[in-house]
């Protein structure tokens, strides 16, 4: 009797090791590993395989992963930065081509570009996450002073009027953490220099930056200063949030990982959010990017195991499950997020959009366009340069690596 | 006891343990002493810094090594826009605040240092309250101060409105013109203890009969002090001078945390620290061949510095006899 029951122990245990392989998920999201433990249980008792989720210091991650992707000894799955940060893993042939995976057929072209060489094509991750940057504003505020959503650049502006005569600062911004100021730019200023139009004709060559309509974005960006916080080159970040949070301002321009941060610090907090529509054009959009993937690595011991679940992290099955689990926007055909506010941002999305043109072409080369912009709005903000000669510099620093593809 | 020996050669050895002792190098029979910290020195310091230096004669292609390029990048980093623009901003700004630092943080730390010396009662007390900043965390600090300096919420514009000086509120981390100045000021705040205690120390070990036999020829307190203690206190000030510069040219947690990694507001912050941080851990397919490149300029520039200051130091040795 004891002997038949070590020996169904052991087989078990053969059976068990031999069916159920182990792939490792490597990612920076440290915050999200219960969540993450959730959403892959249901893929682990469907498919039976056992995933090892190990998130790392966010900081700390890159480097980690680079020096384990080059000694052979990456996670089977890694999570990747998108466009320029993921390049330099593409370029070393770290990752394995997804092409032809059926996963990729959930995705839009704009998603998967943000994973894919800028030689061949091919593309090597799945998408996991998606901002869309937007205007938040607070809807107690607004509707206590009788504001609605604006439909027209004039009535954006008559929102800052009244927003400022009743004491609000109308528009929380940092202008001490450059990083923030592209982000302003793009949200007031996509639409005054034609959205994707102008995305498409600066990458091919048509434009350049010194376009009439692109210095007329950064005269706009000039005209709000006095929307925003006084001494806006002293103000950081955390002061935008903490300005936006106490309801001292009445609108935040910003993405959508905002949300979840402003109603975890004040649940009160009545948001909501519209594009801004453009001056001159009136026409409104939302600007996106692509966060990360997930991605298998040419470290990864079973390649057909591996594939098979980045394939499942490629369907609408985990896009509704992480979109639920952590607030966040999934780019996954077909789902739909519960919370009214991401919901809110995904139909602004949907209704018009144009790259975050900064971050999605130009992080390909050093200095960054993002960099170069968000040091020459401070400039802008003291009035030590003008727009025009801010459009001149960023197409100077561009011209250094960025060549346009031609017509 | 003090007179005891502590040379092993002060000892007849004896028959047997002399042979043995013979064949036997000092290099290899300290070994054990000398060799940890070797081993520890080279794997940490030495192996990191070489391979910087040999990162710097490639082409990068992301992750993976392309061909040799001897000091192309080095011409790059000196010639070609913008890194040169860059480079020139951050070592301008790194000069400055060296040169700020030695009036603002190092005079105040001398004259606090031969006050405190004169001090009958509390010197020692002042000491430590002078030193306390220094205990500090650098990100601690930096966090403090901008709290401190902040324009919406912090009590330094307050408290200067409240006094009426609302001219002088301004916001101190945000214009380029008080930025860098305003981080200076917060990092003498941090270290000014340090080279005062070094002050403290050399001054201490004037004789005093020095001063006295001044004093009885009718010498003025400032006669003592500029023609005694003076340059009788230049090993403490080689010292300082070596280490602000090391310390100034170093410069990153500090700026890092009050302004940020891009040189905000408008680049004037910017210093080869920061410099090198955006560069080697930023975007772009250059990042491991420009900032190894940038990271050996100023390894080179350093030691190059350091050595000429410490040369000329040893030339000036005091001896008290």
């Amino acid at each position: 009797m004891r002997f038949k029951f070590f020996v169904s122990l052991i087989a078990a245990f053969l059976v068990s090791t031999v069916a159920a392989q182990s792939l490792d998920m490597w990612s920076w999201r440290t915050e999200d590993i219960d969540a993450y433990n959730k959403i892959l249980a249901t893929y682990e008792s469907s498919s039976g395989a056992d995933i090892n989720f190990e998130a790392f210091l966010n900081t700390e991650y890159n480097t980690l992963v680079a020096t384990s992707l080059q000694a052979n000894e990456a996670g089977d799955i890694v999570q990747t930065r998108s466009y320029g940060g993921v390049m330099p893993w593409i370029d070393g042939g770290y990752l394995v081509s997804l092409d032809g995976q059926p996963a990729l057929g959930n995705y839009s072209a704009e998603a998967l570009s943000a994973v894919a060489s800028r030689e061949t094509g091919s593309v090597y991750g799945v998408p996991f996450a998606i901002q869309v940057l937007t205007m938040f504003y607070n809807k107690d505020i607004f509707a206590d002073l009788g504001l609605s959503e604006p439909s027209t650049w004039d009535e954006f502006m008559a929102i800052n009027e009244t927003l400022q005569a009743n004491g609000y600062i109308p528009m929380a911004l940092t202008g001490k953490d450059s990083w923030m100021l592209p982000i302003f730019h793009t949200v007031v200023g996509a639409g005054t220099y034609g959205g994707q139009d102008f995305v498409e004709d600066i990458l091919d060559g048509t434009r350049t930056f010194e376009d009439i309509g692109f210095i007329e974005s950064l005269e706009t960006v000039k005209m709000l200063q006095p929307y925003l916080p006084p001494d806006v080159t002293g103000v950081s970040y955390a002061d935008s949030q903490a300005l936006f949070i106490n309801e001292l301002a009445g609108m935040f321009p910003g993405g959508s990982w905002e949300g979840a941060y402003f109603r975890a610090q004040n649940p009160d907090l009545n948001l909501g959010v519209f594009s801004v529509p453009a001056r001159i054009t009136d026409e409104a959009m939302a600007s996106w990017f692509v966060d990360g993937a997930w991605a298998v690595s040419t470290s990864a011991e079973n390649e057909a195991e591996a594939l098979e679940f980045v394939n499942w992290l490629g369907s609408p099955e985990f896009g509704q499950a992480f979109t639920d689990e952590l607030s966040q926007l999934s780019p996954i055909a077909g789902v739909t997020p519960s919370d009214p506010l991401l919901s809110d941002i995904v139909d602004l999305w949907n209704a018009k959009s144009t790259d975050y043109m900064l971050l999605v072409h130009f992080r390909y080369g050093s200095p960054s366009g993002t960099t170069i912009i968000g040091e020459d709005i401070q400039k802008l903000f003291l009035g030590d340069m003008t727009a025009s000669e801010a459009a001149a510099n960023l197409q100077a620093q561009m011209a250094t690596w960025f060549t346009p593809s031609g017509n | 006891m003090a007179d005891a020996p502590i040379s092993t050669s002060a000892r007849r050895p004896k028959q047997g343990e002399g042979r043995k002792a013979k064949r036997l190098s000092p290099l290899v029979r300290f070994a054990p002493f000398w060799l940890p910290a070797f081993a520890l020195y080279t794997l940490f310091i030495v192996w990191p810094l070489a391979n910087a230096v040999a990162y710097s004669l490639f082409d990068w292609n992301g992750l993976r090594r392309g061909e040799f390029v001897g000091i192309d990048n080095f011409i790059r980093l000196f010639r070609d826009a913008p890194w040169n623009v860059d480079l020139w901003d951050a070592f301008r700004h790194n000069i400055w605040f060296f040169v700020l630092t030695m009036i603002l943080q190092n005079s105040v730390a001398l004259g606090f240092a031969v006050i405190l010396s004169k001090l009958r009662y509390g010197g020692r007390f002042f000491q430590n309250l002078f030193f306390m900043p220094h205990l500090l965390a650098t990100v601690l600090v930096g966090f403090l101060w901008s709290l401190i300096l902040n324009p919406l919420f912090g009590p330094f514009n307050k408290a200067l409105k409240l006094i009426g000086l609302d001219a002088l509120a301004q916001p101190w981390l945000g214009q380029p013109e008080t930025a860098l100045p305003t981080i200076v000021v917060v990092n003498a705040w941090a270290w000014l203890g340090f080279p005062m205690m070094l002050f403290l120390a050399n001054l201490g070990s004037i004789p005093a009969s020095y001063l006295e036999a001044a004093r009885l020829d009718g010498a003025s307190a400032w006669q003592v002090f500029s023609r005694i203690e003076l340059p009788l206190l230049r090993p403490s000030l080689v010292i300082v001078a070596v280490m602000t510069f090391i310390g100034n040219f170093n410069a990153f947690e500090l700026v890092f945390v009050t302004a940020g990694s891009d040189g905000s507001p408008a680049g004037s912050t910017d210093v080869l620290g920061t410099y090198f941080y955006r560069t080697a851990f930023g975007t772009g397919p250059d990042a491991i061949q420009m900032g190894s490149t940038l990271a050996v300029v100023t390894f080179g520039f350093i030691v190059l510095v350091s050595t000429i200051f410490l040369r000329i130091a040893r030339r000036g040795q005091v001896v008290y006899d």
